[in-house]
């Protein structure tokens, strides 16, 4: 059955975010930041708080210790860093509003790993640190969880029809919906920031190849990265392998079998010390 | 829905469920109880039972070969097939297991919908458990392998049943 749903007309069903994601967005939007601005406000938000310490440990889990202060992860990483990782935490409530949901459950488990591994990636691929990244790779299936959420949809369906059409999901929900989540994700983003990385990420990450505009680097980075997450199985869904991957990604991010070994070692270790809490 | 499924007793009558992890594997000797491994994508799950002897194994491995990096093998041996299988075997060995007695069976190594993309994880773990097993002269007993669904496979310690759940259907293999 195709609900021809026409998103245009549906954006007051989407979430809104917590006013602490609010704030940090706005900090992340400033042209000139106080550090000790972001510690008071990443501070201020236990989920923030806790995230952003337990990303710097699952980086360096080996080295890192419980007891950092925000302060040492700072001086460790940046307070952009930080910042992202804070922001990522106050966001946690509307990513996984429910807990008896399993559906959402699973796609927060795998946009976190993506979120994670597309970190681990760029640093594999000897990347200079790109703005945005880790918050392109959290976001990168939100329209999803805004369909499931906001507009009940009934992900099984899609897969459903998926599995018996042998097509994408993003086909699957494009005969379905008429449109699809990363259509969905992209109005979604835009309503809540400006912030144009992740809006693209959100809209291309299952076709990059169709992307034009500057952000192809990280596009190329949270494709590959979804890849994987889904590959290992991290937070994998219902929906299964059922998309279609990008080697011409691959090639552009100078992605090799060594990275791919050396990104899954530490995307392993790092989720357990991200799943201690965060989860 | 995963989850839910995943909480419901595959083997009502198990008393014990041994859980193995990604990149990991488990031997147990006991006359009851369920090992299971869940989220099976592309990569390569294998149970094995010794009826006589009583003892099951399963691995969960992520990557085909281990000799792109001996030392990770050595330390995390579960991450590859290759070393992943032959250590189940020798700790199953060890629990008292004959390997002429195993009855192997093995899921997973899904793979993406591009039939020419570099994401052929899935494919090159089933061909290296295939290779590793004729090195061995061992054969399958059962299989449910390919495709794009997720995967969890269930070992009965009791009988030596398999099963796989997906995507709330559950069959045995």
């Amino acid at each position: 059955m195709n609900l021809n749903l026409d998103f245009s007309n549906q954006q007051h069903r989407i979430p809104s975010i917590p006013e602490s994601a609010k704030r940090l967005i706005e900090l992340l939007q400033a042209p000139q930041v106080d550090p000790g601005d972001v510690i008071q406000e990443i501070e201020s938000d236990p989920l923030a708080l806790r995230y952003a310490l337990r990303m710097a440990q699952a980086l360096q889990p080996a080295d890192a210790s419980d007891g950092q202060s925000l302060l040492a992860v700072m001086d460790a990483y940046s307070f952009q860093d930080c910042l992202e990782w804070g922001l990522a935490g106050a966001l946690q409530p509307m990513l996984t509003p429910n807990q008896d949901n399993d559906v959402l459950n699973d796609l927060y488990l795998h946009s976190l790993a993506t979120a994670f591994c597309s970190i681990l990636l760029a640093r594999e691929c000897k990347c200079q640190s790109q703005r945005f990244l880790f918050l392109s790779g959290l976001l990168h299936d939100v329209g999803l969880t805004v369909l499931i959420r906001g507009l009940g949809v009934d992900f099984g369906s899609t897969v459903e029809l998926a599995a018996e059409e042998a097509i994408s999901i993003d086909e699957a929900e494009r005969k379905r919906l008429g449109c699809d989540h990363g259509e969905v994700g992209a109005q979604s983003v835009t309503t809540w920031s400006n912030i144009q990385p992740i809006i693209d990420v959100a809209k291309f990450h299952h076709r990059p190849d169709q992307y034009e505009g500057p952000h192809q680097r990280m596009l190329d980075f949270v494709h590959v990265a979804d890849t994987l997450s889904r590959m290992v199985g991290i937070g994998i869904g219902n929906e299964g392998l059922a998309f279609h991957t990008s080697v011409e990604a691959e090639k552009r991010i100078g992605y090799t079998p060594e990275i791919e070994e050396n990104v899954v070692y530490f995307l392993l270790a790092g989720m357990e010390v991200l799943q201690q809490e965060v989860c | 829905m995963t989850q839910a499924l995943n909480q419901t007793p595959m083997f009502p009558n198990a008393t014990k469920q041994y859980v193995v992890g990604i990149s990991d594997l488990k031997a147990v000797r006991a006359v009851e109880g369920t090992i299971v491994t869940h989220s099976l994508g592309s990569c390569l799950g294998v149970s094995v039972f010794d009826m006589q002897a009583k003892v099951g194994g399963m691995l969960h491995a992520l990557l085909p070969d281990s000799s792109h990096n001996p030392a990770r093998a050595q330390a995390k041996p579960g991450m590859f097939v290759d070393s992943g299988f032959e250590s189940l075997i020798q700790s199953m060995v060890r629990l008292g297991a004959s390997p002429q007695n195993l009855v192997i069976k093995i899921a997973g190594t899904g793979n993406f919908l591009d039939k020419q993309g570099h994401f052929q994880i899935g494919k090159k773990n089933y061909e290296m458990i295939c290779a590793v097993l004729k090195q061995h002269h061992l054969v399958v007993s059962g299989d449910d392998c390919g495709g794009t669904k997720p995967r969890s496979l269930y070992l009965d310690l009791k009988t030596g049943v398999t099963k796989i759940r997906s995507r709330g259907e559950e069959y045995e293999i």
